[in-house]
């Protein structure tokens, strides 16, 4: 497996345990927050801080498997998505990490209108978010397997 | 995806250059060895600029490394 398969299947797993760890950190803080903040600044202040911890967890962790593969394997990490292909690759699955957030948006819109609550609302949103990392790691993966 | 009409002779060129390997070539030209398995494979078509590259590492005409097959 090269580096460029391997990297959004480590991006995967990265966001996986990032986003499980985040939103069970949020159920159990919900509550008291909630008292104290509001539903809607909650959630709100809730997506805000995702993003920049996805993102710096990301990098952390990245940073931590790197080194430890240099470590295991004795050899250095690859450079990766800074040639043109690699950027066609990253294009495309940018492309698919947008169209799936706005699929999950516009259901979780149309469910609103069916009358769900503003919690569910907001639990979705996260769904999408998570739903579309995940479409963009598989997507980098298949796009760098299959060479587009 | 549809099929790229542009083919190309790198494998060859690389094999009559001592041998070179995808990765020595990838290195000489700034780009992932996935880069060139790609081209070679014809499923990604270079930029200009890349392509103008692989021909001057090979010393050819780009026309001799890159080819429309109409």
């Amino acid at each position: 497996m090269t580096t460029q398969e391997k990297r959004p299947i480590v991006f995967l797993t990265i966001d996986i345990i990032t986003f499980l760890s985040y939103y069970m950190m949020l159920l159990n803080v919900y509550s008291s927050k909630v008292m104290s903040m509001g539903e809607l600044p909650f959630w709100g202040a809730s997506i805000l801080l995702f993003i920049p911890i996805m993102i710096i967890s990301r990098i952390v962790l990245y940073v931590l498997y790197s080194i430890m593969n240099s470590v295991v394997t004795k050899k250095e990490e690859d450079r990766f998505l800074t040639d043109e292909f690699g950027q066609l690759i990253k294009l495309r699955a940018t492309r698919n990490f947008n169209n799936t957030f706005m699929i999950g948006f516009v259901i979780t819109m149309g469910l609103l209108i069916l009358g769900i609550s503003i919690t569910t609302m907001f639990k979705l949103l996260f769904l999408s978010i998570f739903a579309a990392f995940v479409v963009q790691n598989l997507s980098e993966f298949y796009y760098a397997k299959k060479s587009i | 995806m549809k099929d790229i009409k542009i083919t190309n002779t790198i494998r060859t060129l690389r094999f009559l250059d001592k041998e070179m390997t995808q990765q020595e070539l990838a290195e000489k030209v700034g780009v992932t060895r996935h880069t060139i398995m790609a081209i070679e494979k014809g499923k990604y078509s270079p930029t200009l600029e890349l392509a103008f590259k692989i021909a001057e590492v090979f010393n050819k005409p780009l026309e001799e490394v890159f080819t429309y097959e109409k």
